[in-house]
This record gives C-alpha cells, sequence and structure tokens, in this order.
C-alpha cells in the first residue's frame, strides 16, 4: 500500500474523529449510543435519534441449581473427564451399543478398570439393560476375576431371573468358579447356536467378526510403511 | 522470574505478631522447655493454619501463572511449615527425654510433628522447591510413639478450621503416602485433593505390626525409607498398611462422584476442577492395581553425558522437531547465547527473529526401553508439566523420541528441573489426511503425527492430534499409494495436554484412480 494513499486515510480518519467531537460539543442533547441499564434511563431526545437501542434488560440473575441438577451436571463432568473421546454425559451412556463397544476398546488396551466402570455407569443410567451387564460379565471372565465374575453374575441373575442368557453365565462360571453353588453343576454342551470369532464365548462385548477393517487397517499400515521407507531413503544423502 | 521472587519474599514481611510468637516459639524450643515451648504451640498452630489455609485457598483458586507476590507467599508458606516442622521435632525430642513427660502431652507433640511433617511435604510442591526427602526422621517420631505406646491413642487436631479425629499412626502413614506421592507425579492442587481425602481416610488408616493378608504397603521404621511394597519376610521394625480398607474408601469416593456428589463435599478442594480429582484417582488405581499384581521389575536405565534438543506440545514438534534437516544441538557452555531459529529451523535472519522461538536444551540423565530422565533449566522446561507431549533426538541421525512427560519437579541444584519421559513411540512420522466433508476449506488438509503400532496388523496404529480434531470425530482419508483409505478415530490411547494419541478403525477404501 503506497505512502500517499495510507496518509490520506489517516487524514481522513482524523477528520471524522474530529468531526465527532466537534458534534457532540455543539449538542449536548446527543448522548453517546451506549447501553444503559434500566437505573439509567435515557432521554426522550437520546431515544428519538436512536430508536433501535433499547434500555437495556436488567440482567436476570441466574436461577439457583437445585441439589439435583448440580449433581447431575457434575455427574456429567465427571463422565467426560473420565472417558474422553467415549462418553461426555449421561444421555451417551444410554447408547448401550456404543457403550460396550467402548468397553470392548479399553479391555482390548488392557484399560479393565475404565472398561468395567464405564458399564457400571452405562448400568446405573439403564438398570434394566441385559447386554451392558452380559458385556460386564463377559470381561470379568476374560480376566479370569472369579470373585467379580460371580458377584456380576449374581447380580444379573437378580435383575434378569428369567434372561435366555442364564444358561450361557452359569456355563462360563462353572468353568471359572466351579465351587459356587450358584452355577448350578456340570452338564453335557453342545456348541449349536454358539457363533461369533470365539464359538466357545457367548460374544457379548460385540466384537465383530468381519475382519475387513483389520484388513484394511493392515494394508494402510504396510502402504505408510513403505512411504515413509521410501521418503526415509530419499533423504539419506548418497554415498 | 526468580529475581523477582527473591526480591519479592524480602518485602513480603509476615503479620508481626505470628512472626514475634513464631519467635518465641523456636527459643523455648532452643532453650530445651518443652512444656513453655507446647504452651505456646497451641496458639501458633492455630494462628498458622488460619493464615496458610488462607493464602493456599487464595493461590490454588485461579489457573492463572502466579505474579511474583503470589510465589512469594508460597514460598512464606514453605518455610513457615518448615520452622514449625523443626520446632515440634526439636520438641518431640525433648518430651522424649523427659522423665515426666505426660503421654497425652507426648501424644499431641508427636501428632503435631507428623502433621507437619506431611505439610512440609506438600510446601515443597506449592513453592516449587525440593529438598531430600528424609523419612527417617518421620519413621523415628513414629518409633517413639509405639515405644511409649502413643501410636494408637485418638488425638483431635485442628486443621485448616476443622477439628479432626486421629492417630499419631494414621499422621505417620498420611506423612509417608504424601511423601509417596510428591515425586513430581502430583500438582498442588492434586496433592491437596489426595490429602482432603486421606483426611476422611484417617480411621482406615491403622497400620500392623504382622503382614496382614492380602497386599499391603509396609514401612520399617528403623529406616529411611519410606513405604515400600510388601515382598518378602526380611526382618525388620515394620509396621503394615493393608491395601484392603484403602481400596474400600477408594470406591466409596467413585460411587460418589458417579452420583455427582464432590468429595468431600464441603471441602476447597471441591472447587477445583473435576479433570484433577480424576487424576488423583487415575493415580491410586494404578497404585492399587501394582500393589495387587505381582512385582515387575524396572526397565533397566542407563546413565547418560549426553545434551539433547527437546520439542515441547505438538505444534512445536510438528513444526521443529519434523523439520527437514534439523541442525545440529549447540553446546550451551561458556554462557554462549541461545542460536534463534526460524520456522525452518534454519539460523533466524533479521527478518524472522522476532517470531523465532529459543531452542531448549536438556542434559539427558539416563536411558531406559521405557523412559528417559531429563535435566534442564528451570528458564527453558519450568512450565513442562506433567502430561505434556515432548520430542527428543538424542544425536543427530538418531529418530525423534515422542514421549509424555510422567515426572516434573525441581531439581537438587537450584534453577533446575528433572523430568521424567515415559516412550510413546521412536518411529512417529509426519502424515497428511483429508477432511473432504469439513465446511472450512482451510480445514481440509490435516497434518499430524501417524504412530505405528509396533506389530504390523495396525491394530495398534494411532494418530497424534490435538483434542479438538479428536473431538471432531470426523472422517478423515489417507491418500496412501493407489488407495484411498477412510478412517474415523474410534479410542484415546493416550491423551495429555491438549493432545491425544488416537487409535482409529478403518471403514472403507476405495481406489485412488476412481477418485481422480
Amino acid at each position: 500500500m503506497s505512502s500517499t494513499l495510507l496518509y490520506l486515510l489517516f487524514v481522513l480518519a482524523a477528520g471524522v474523529a474530529v468531526w465527532q467531537v466537534l458534534r457532540r460539543l455543539s449538542n449536548p442533547a446527543d448522548k453517546p449510543r451506549v447501553k444503559r441499564p434500566d437505573s439509567h434511563p435515557r432521554s426522550d431526545t437520546a431515544a428519538n435519534l436512536a430508536p433501535h437501542w433499547q434500555a437495556a434488560d436488567a440482567i436476570d440473575a441466574p436461577t439457583p441449581l437445585t441439589d439435583k441438577q448440580l449433581h447431575a451436571r457434575m455427574r456429567d463432568r465427571y463422565i467426560e473427564a473420565r472417558f474422553p473421546g467415549v462418553a461426555a454425559s449421561s444421555a451417551d451412556l444410554e447408547q448401550t451399543e456404543r457403550m460396550i463397544k467402548g468397553a470392548r476398546h479399553y479391555f482390548e488396551e488392557e484399560k479393565y478398570d475404565n472398561a468395567h466402570e464405564l458399564l457400571e455407569m452405562a448400568i446405573e443410567q439403564t438398570p434394566a439393560e441385559p447386554a451392558l451387564r452380559l458385556a460386564q460379565i463377559e470381561i470379568a471372565f476374560l480376566r479370569r476375576g472369579a470373585r467379580l465374575y460371580t458377584r456380576l453374575a449374581t447380580e444379573f441373575n437378580r435383575v434378569h431371573p428369567r434372561s435366555p442368557a442364564w444358561s450361557e453365565v452359569t456355563r462360563l462360571g462353572r468353568s471359572i468358579a466351579p465351587e459356587e453353588a450358584i452355577f448350578g453343576a456340570d452338564v453335557a454342551e453342545g456348541t449349536h447356536g454358539r457363533y461369533g470369532p470365539w464359538p466357545q464365548m457367548p460374544n457379548w462385548i460385540h466384537a465383530s467378526w468381519d475382519l475387513t477393517s483389520d484388513v484394511l487397517a493392515a494394508d494402510l499400515h504396510r502402504s505408510l510403511a513403505r512411504g515413509a521407507a521410501l521418503a526415509s531413503h530419499a533423504s539419506t544423502p548418497s554415498a | 522470574m526468580e529475581k523477582a521472587i527473591v526480591a519479592a519474599a524480602s518485602l513480603a514481611v509476615p503479620p508481626p505478631a505470628f512472626e514475634s510468637t513464631l519467635r518465641a516459639l523456636e527459643a523455648s524450643a532452643l532453650r530445651n522447655d518443652p512444656h513453655a515451648a507446647i504452651a505456646l504451640f497451641g496458639a501458633v498452630h492455630l494462628q498458622a493454619s488460619k493464615m496458610v489455609g488462607a493464602e493456599k485457598v487464595e493461590l490454588l483458586a485461579s489457573a492463572l501463572a502466579w505474579s511474583g507476590a503470589q510465589a512469594a507467599r508460597a514460598i512464606w508458606i514453605h518455610d513457615t511449615q518448615q520452622r514449625l516442622a523443626v520446632v515440634s521435632r526439636r520438641i518431640c525430642v525433648s518430651l522424649g527425654s523427659a522423665a515426666n513427660a505426660q503421654p497425652a502431652v507426648l501424644r499431641g507433640a508427636l501428632a503435631l510433628a507428623l502433621f507437619y511433617a506431611g505439610e512440609v511435604i506438600k510446601a515443597e510442591i506449592l513453592a516449587g522447591t525440593r529438598k531430600t526427602r528424609d523419612c527417617g526422621s518421620i519413621n523415628a517420631l513414629m518409633r517413639t510413639a509405639v515405644a511409649e505406646g502413643q501410636h494408637a491413642e485418638p488425638v483431635f487436631l485442628e486443621v485448616y478450621g476443622r477439628r479432626v479425629g486421629c492417630t499419631v499412626e494414621s499422621l505417620h502413614f498420611r506423612a509417608l503416602l504424601l511423601a509417596r506421592f510428591a515425586s513430581g507425579v502430583l500438582n498442588s492442587r492434586q496433592i491437596e485433593i489426595l490429602d482432603a481425602w486421606m483426611w476422611m481416610w484417617m480411621p482406615r488408616l491403622k497400620g500392623s505390626a504382622a503382614a496382614p493378608a492380602g497386599s499391603a504397603l509396609r514401612v520399617d521404621l528403623d529406616s529411611n525409607v519410606g513405604l515400600t511394597r510388601q515382598i518378602g519376610s526380611d526382618p525388620g521394625n515394620y509396621r503394615f498398611l493393608a491395601a484392603a480398607p484403602i481400596e474400600e474408601a477408594y470406591a466409596a469416593i467413585v460411587r460418589d462422584l458417579h452420583s455427582g456428589r464432590m468429595v468431600p463435599a464441603d471441602d476447597w478442594t471441591s472447587r477445583f476442577r473435576i479433570e484433577e480429582h480424576v487424576a488423583v484417582l487415575d493415580l491410586i488405581r494404578a497404585s492399587l492395581g501394582e500393589s495387587a499384581r505381582a512385582p515387575v521389575a524396572r526397565a533397566e536405565r542407563r546413565s547418560s553425558q549426553a545434551q539433547a534438543e527437546v520439542y515441547l506440545g505438538l505444534s512445536e514438534i510438528m513444526a521443529r522437531g519434523f523439520a527437514p534437516s534439523p541442525a545440529a544441538p549447540s553446546s550451551m557452555s561458556g554462557g554462549q547465547p541461545l542460536q534463534l531459529l526460524g520456522d525452518n529451523n534454519l539460523p533466524a535472519g533479521p527478518a524472522t527473529a522476532s517470531h523465532a522461538s529459543p531452542r531448549r536444551m536438556v542434559n539427558v540423565v539416563d536411558v531406559s526401553d521405557t523412559g528417559i530422565g531429563l535435566d534442564g533449566a528451570q528458564s527453558d522446561c519450568g512450565n513442562v508439566a506433567v502430561g505434556d507431549l515432548i520430542a527428543i533426538r538424542l544425536e543427530a541421525p538418531d529418530p525423534l523420541i515422542l514421549g509424555k512427560v510422567v515426572r516434573s519437579l525441581p531439581a537438587a541444584t537450584p534453577g533446575r528441573v528433572v523430568i521424567g519421559v515415559r516412550v510413546l513411540s521412536t518411529t512417529a512420522h509426519p502424515m497428511r489426511l483429508e477432511q473432504p466433508h469439513a465446511p472450512n476449506p482451510l480445514d481440509r488438509h490435516l497434518d499430524l503425527l501417524f504412530v505405528p503400532g509396533e506389530d504390523g496388523s495396525g491394530r495398534y496404529d494411532a494418530c497424534l492430534v490435538s483434542e479438538r480434531t479428536f473431538d471432531q470425530s470426523a472422517a478423515l482419508e489417507s491418500h496412501s499409494g493407489d488407495a484411498i483409505y477412510t478412517l474415523r478415530f474410534n479410542r484415546s490411547r493416550e491423551r495429555g495436554r491438549g493432545w491425544v494419541m488416537a487409535g482409529f478403525e478403518v471403514v472403507g477404501s476405495r481406489p485412488a484412480s476412481a477418485a481422480a
């Protein structure tokens, strides 16, 4: 931008400022256009000059939260801080499939406490949903936590006494905690009706048996590794 | 900053009445007149508790960096707690050797001495100082209490305006637990949260002379060492702290947080951000889990004398750490001025000098397969905090080492900081993804760091991105080779201040030629 143009712009701005000052000095009733609270009502003249400027409404004091609202908000904040990227609020916990998937991811990364607590909170949110409890039970089994498994299974049976999944729960229970009476005596088993990536497991954690994503991930890994190797070779000075 | 703190400290005059009473107390203790000292101590303790409590509330209320005056007040808190700790120990020694010491008086003195031992540990974190941890003196106080049969009798202490029931033993365990966790992992707010919970756990901090069933921590009262895991049955003058009561107390706190109730509800620490509370929960959870597992041998640490340049934060790492030809690290000896670099990592010319940032050089203390220990100047590394993303190049041709800061605390040498880093990857490299559906054209390209997993399956690959990028959960495309892969972040493998190491799933692919 040329210096002449800059100079002209400066002169113009200065002229506008001087004009504003002179205008105010010559007309004291023309008050500056600022919002005023109700305690300082604007003059009729000012209101007529600027009808679109309304006196600012009194700011309403925020309604204090009830204890229940406060606790709900704090619970949401805890969920967001505790399960970042998985759940941000109690409402998210109601998405059963998403919570089971999140718990499975935690389990796969050996973050077992996170997996258990996520399902625990989801169960608190929707206690009638059996899928969440079954996922929790399966993770306890995979961790070979006999005491936890028994506790969770007992609670499951109390809440869902006629669940068709109980036979599977007791089957796994007999293998991990054979001394517990709640799991009954050993019975001959068939494998029919059991499916999923691990036929001996009920797959309540909804592990996918579609390996397409895994194959693509391996492809991408190879491709990126090739690209990185090529880039490294190109940046290495030749002998 | 340091000069400002020293100058401000000389101007920060504590209330004259308190200072004169404290000096009278110190004089009584020096004269070996424990009963006169005890008589004064009560009043000083109440006054100190009130003043220090008020100061801490104000200092820790704001997340903003402290002014020189605030830093001076933190130092005053540390110095005052230190003086009270020394005086109380002296009183205990005098009472212990006195023939007519009343048990209740001795018990009260021991309780105060152990209380202030814990307060000094917290104050060191607050003031950013570091002294050699002396658990020997803490254990000696407990040894005296056990010998006199006063370790398990009830004591009532005024703690920041509240009357708390405890025992000498519970105060001993409190001091040792604070020492255990005050190794640069927790910040000032987090250590206060932990302390607030430990005051709730006072009835559970009960020791035993015999090893309990289940996992436990133990302390040898004849040693200078604090709490350690209970391993083996070697002889010693042990007190054991069972883990089970702590686990139950921890579970109760988690249940309260599930209900949206801060714990303790009426404590000043309940005003801290929930993330601070979660960080302390994670630490306790990890410690409880560790004590329940078989011990794992620490990776061998190899000492190092090297110097290295470090880059802090995702932006700096990408802009400078992975710049095409990083310049060789310059030596910091002989008071040479820092070499300013421009954005392209070449020496800054006059036009770019004002935008260049100085290099951050550190001493490498030790290296292992899983971590690196660093030592840096306060001026360079004073703002490095636990959770920061850091990258280190040990030698010019070696790849950049990406890590997460897991420990940061003042070094024994004044003006230096010790940083512990857990290695995340040595094979990360820059990568560009496309966001085809980004509403803002400027966001169409996303430059990030690709962190390949250790195996070839791709299951453990991750991308280092900002928290904002991760939260957007957008579908992203990688143009690699002759295909375009569509991927979506679906988990957080690691995270820290402002960054996430995001796992992803590849949801589809198509030939690159189809897009052309």
